[in-house]
């Protein structure tokens, strides 16, 4: 009883702090909104810009036409933004950042493609740029692979019914006329077709992603200032006071660690509840393994936090060690990063860190509607390092 | 100006005994640029290589097609491939993706060559794990495969319908022979493709043994973000001195109100620029950043830019009443300004909006300014219009900071 009050006193002191309000939920609401809104706002990421150049030799109008064509097909894809431009025009926009690459439309292209005569296609790249120029580039690479198929095996038809009959002209303007339109069914369905298994997954939702992997980061740093007061009650002299009232030391532990405990659960409820409400995130349709993982969650950070005041001299050092702790365990944890984008060396780090298994559990209910026994594995590796941290804390706390 | 200078050095002096300073000025922003640099090195592949993207593949199929696609995939070296076999194989592979294990599966199915032999479209099944990003760009790489499948089998459909389209239909022993032949023609044609694709980067272009791009983004990045949240943190030391009396017992002494503003802003700028140059150095020579051919547009840059994150400092201390507030509001601030300004991913990919709002305050100006040197290849006056908007910024916070400072 008198363990619940101290952490009931505690509690209360958290909670009207407004500063600790700022760690618990404004800044991981915050980051999640900013991270929105660079990746997966309503606007959506900004357009690719790069330009077309006709090939420099062609002074037909007929090449700035059919440039200019192509300029408005693609402007019609919504991420992009095309123009024409000449060479000159290009190489200054695009070395000076305002155009992400320029394409530079070969002389001879439809030879190339209806012939087979040598020609190349060239990109040019803003150097500072990396993922829209990596964009553009792709697309052309895509559309040199499709236009040489196309090409081939235009000509492979071409050529294997000459070597059979001798084609005339009014055949080959016959041949020609049916395999436009023959390539163009046939390339709309082509033989081998990949279909997704995943259609009735929706992309992935960037505030869902991210919700919880801040939720995990800002509750460690809620944590460790909670853990600090163990330190603070020592150095301003209110644990030796407590110490002369009819409370053991037992109990002083015991208050502080359920104050803890109860922190970290309020923080992890609201901002699962901050999620859906701000951000619409759905956590799956299975509330009670949501609560347990949470729940679990919040166990595993303030056992950690208080496993690092435990070892910790002074709150200073519960500052310093803690932050540098937290920082390097969320970031290689994936609580900064995707951490499935890093490599495999690094991936295997993660594994021993909380971050990752606590973000993890969240991500399967949130995008494999996972149910508790989808999220077995975490719950039991969460809750065992737990465990682990509690058992640690205390025996290190007893002896002081 | 003896004055300021003693304060500065007396401040420098208590910053070096504390030795968990060095760490957060120093090692903890190595930390950092060491694990980002390899993470968003070469797309994540982290090793310097070109990134392969890891596919699970069950082959259901046991004719020649299914066989055929699975040696082009083996052979493709963006694919880190994982074959599993047997007749749960499918199942098996779908499970892999689910439990996260693995990113991405194709299944071909058990009648692929059957349907491809008739003449009919056959389907292969992808799985991706929706939690994970890079399936999409594994799915591409295996349609670029696919397509080369696909123009096989397309020649050799179009000869017999052209055939038959021009005279009638293919005489039964024939069509065996124009098929091989067509096949052959598509064999030979696409060893040496006619249409090819050359990519030039414009700017300097990295150096022959510089690294990938990953610690040419993620050193600037973390030097600049390093310096702004321990900055901004320092503004905890202009709170404690006024709550501890310090500041006001300055004020007895024979020392105007400037001298101590400038060398609050003194003794800060002096830290940040001790710490950007550290970084700048180890980035050079650890991490082989290439900071660009001009070592003055380099300093113009980081000059203003510490003076603009000194100045808020001192504002920030000058309008916090307590140390928490002030720890709160650096750490609101900072992490804020991080990820506007483009440390945390590049602005280029962000909405119009976001850019703007990034060009609002220092670090985008700064990241640019970076990229500038960096990528481009700019000297001094490349980088002045971005210098003077980092400028224009140390001298606002630094008048509100002078505006507002108090000592008690």
């Amino acid at each position: 009883m008198k363990a619940l009050r101290i952490a009931l006193k505690d509690l209360r002191i958290r909670l009207r702090d407004r500063n600790t309000l700022i760690l618990m939920l404004l800044l991981p609401v915050g980051l999640t909104a900013v991270i929105g809104f660079a990746f997966g706002g309503d606007a959506g990421i900004s357009a690719v810009e790069f330009l077309l150049v006709s090939p420099e030799e062609d002074g037909f109008p007929a090449g700035d036409f059919l440039t200019g064509a192509a300029a408005n097909f693609l402007s019609q894809i919504e991420i992009f933004d095309v123009e024409v431009a000449t060479r000159e025009e290009a190489t200054r926009a695009v070395s000076e950042g305002e155009k992400s690459a320029a394409i530079l439309v070969p002389e001879g292209l439809r030879e190339a493609i209806l012939e087979g005569t040598p020609a190349e296609v060239v990109v040019l790249r803003d150097p500072a740029s990396d993922i829209k120029a990596g964009i553009v580039q792709s697309v052309v690479e895509r559309f040199v692979t499709y236009a040489s198929a196309g090409g081939i095996v235009g000509r492979a038809i071409f050529e294997t019914l000459e070597e059979e009959r001798p084609l005339t002209d009014g055949e080959r303007w016959q041949l020609t006329g049916w395999m436009l339109r023959w390539m163009y069914d046939r390339y709309r369905e082509p033989a081998i077709g990949i279909q997704a298994a995943d259609t009735e997954v929706e992309d992935v939702n960037v505030h869902a992603y991210f919700a919880p992997s801040f939720a995990v980061l800002f509750l460690l740093f809620t944590m460790l200032g909670s853990a600090k007061s163990i330190h603070e009650e020592r150095e301003s002299g209110t644990y030796d006071r407590l110490m002369t009232a009819p409370v053991s030391r037992a109990t002083f532990i015991g208050g502080k660690l359920t104050g803890s405990y109860l922190l970290a659960a309020v923080q992890m409820l609201i901002l699962i509840l901050l999620g859906s409400i701000v951000f619409g995130i759905r956590w799956g349709s299975h509330p009670g393994a949501v609560v347990v993982m949470a729940l679990v969650t919040a166990a595993g950070a303030s056992s950690l936090a208080v496993l690092i005041a435990s070892i910790a001299r002074t709150g200073s050092q519960v500052d310093n060690v803690g932050t540098a702790v937290i920082l390097v365990m969320s970031l290689l944890g994936g609580s900064m990063w995707p951490v499935e984008q890093a490599p495999a060396a690094f991936q295997n780090i993660a594994r021993f860190t909380f971050n990752y298994w606590a973000h993890s559990g969240f991500k399967k209910l949130v995008f494999l509607d996972a149910g508790l026994a989808g999220i077995a594995q975490e719950i039991a590796i969460v809750g065992a390092m737990s465990i682990v941290f509690f058992a640690l804390s205390v025996r290190l706390l007893s002896r002081r | 100006m003896k004055k300021v200078l003693y304060i500065i050095a007396h401040n420098l002096r208590v910053l070096r005994s504390d030795r968990s300073a060095f760490f957060w000025l120093l090692a903890m922003p190595l930390v950092f640029t060491f694990v980002l640099g390899i993470m968003i090195r070469d797309g994540g592949g982290g090793s310097g290589e070109p990134p392969r993207y890891a596919l699970t593949v069950a082959n259901l199929d046991e004719g020649e097609h299914g066989a055929a696609l699975l040696e082009a995939i083996e052979e493709a070296d963006e694919i880190d491939l994982l074959v599993v076999e047997g007749p749960d194989a499918g199942a098996e592979a779908e499970a892999l993706v689910e439990d996260g294990d693995r990113s991405a599966a194709l299944v071909i199915p058990a009648d692929f060559s059957a349907l491809l032999e008739a003449g009919e479209g056959a389907a292969l099944t992808f799985h991706r794990n929706p939690e994970r990003m890079n399936p999409l760009v594994t799915r591409q790489a295996v349609e670029k495969i696919v397509s080369r499948l696909n123009v096989s089998a397309l020649a050799g459909a179009g000869v017999l319908e052209g055939y038959e389209h021009l005279w009638g239909a293919v005489p039964e022993e024939r069509a065996p022979e124009l098929t091989a032949r067509a096949d052959r023609f598509v064999e030979e044609a696409s060893e040496t493709p006619p249409l090819t694709v050359r990519v030039e980067t414009l700017g300097r272009g990295p150096e022959e043994d510089a690294p990938a791009m990953g610690f040419s983004h993620s050193s600037p990045a973390m030097a600049l973000m390093y310096v702004l949240l321990n900055g901004l943190m320092a503004s905890v030391f202009l709170v404690t001195e006024r709550r501890e009396r310090t500041l006001m017992r300055l004020f007895t002494t024979p020392v105007r109100r400037s001298t101590i503003i400038v060398a609050n802003l003194g003794w800060r700028f002096v830290v940040g620029m001790i710490q950007i140059w550290f970084l700048i150095g180890f980035g050079a020579l650890v991490f082989r950043v290439d900071w660009g051919d001009s070592p003055v547009g380099l300093l113009a840059v980081t000059v203003t830019y510490v003076a603009a994150v000194a100045g808020l400092s001192v504002l920030i201390g000058s309008v916090a009443r307590t140390s928490r507030q002030a720890e709160s509001l650096s750490l609101v601030l900072a992490l804020t300004m991080c990820a506007l300004g483009g440390l945390w991913w590049p602005l280029e990919i962000t909405p119009r909006a976001y850019q703007r709002v990034g060009h609002m305050i220092p670090t985008g100006w700064a990241m640019d300014a970076m990229h500038n040197l960096i990528s481009r290849g700019y000297t001094l006056a490349g980088v002045a219009p971005q210098a003077l908007v980092l400028a224009g910024f140390a001298a606002a916070f630094t008048v509100a900071a002078v505006l507002t400072f108090r000592h008690e």
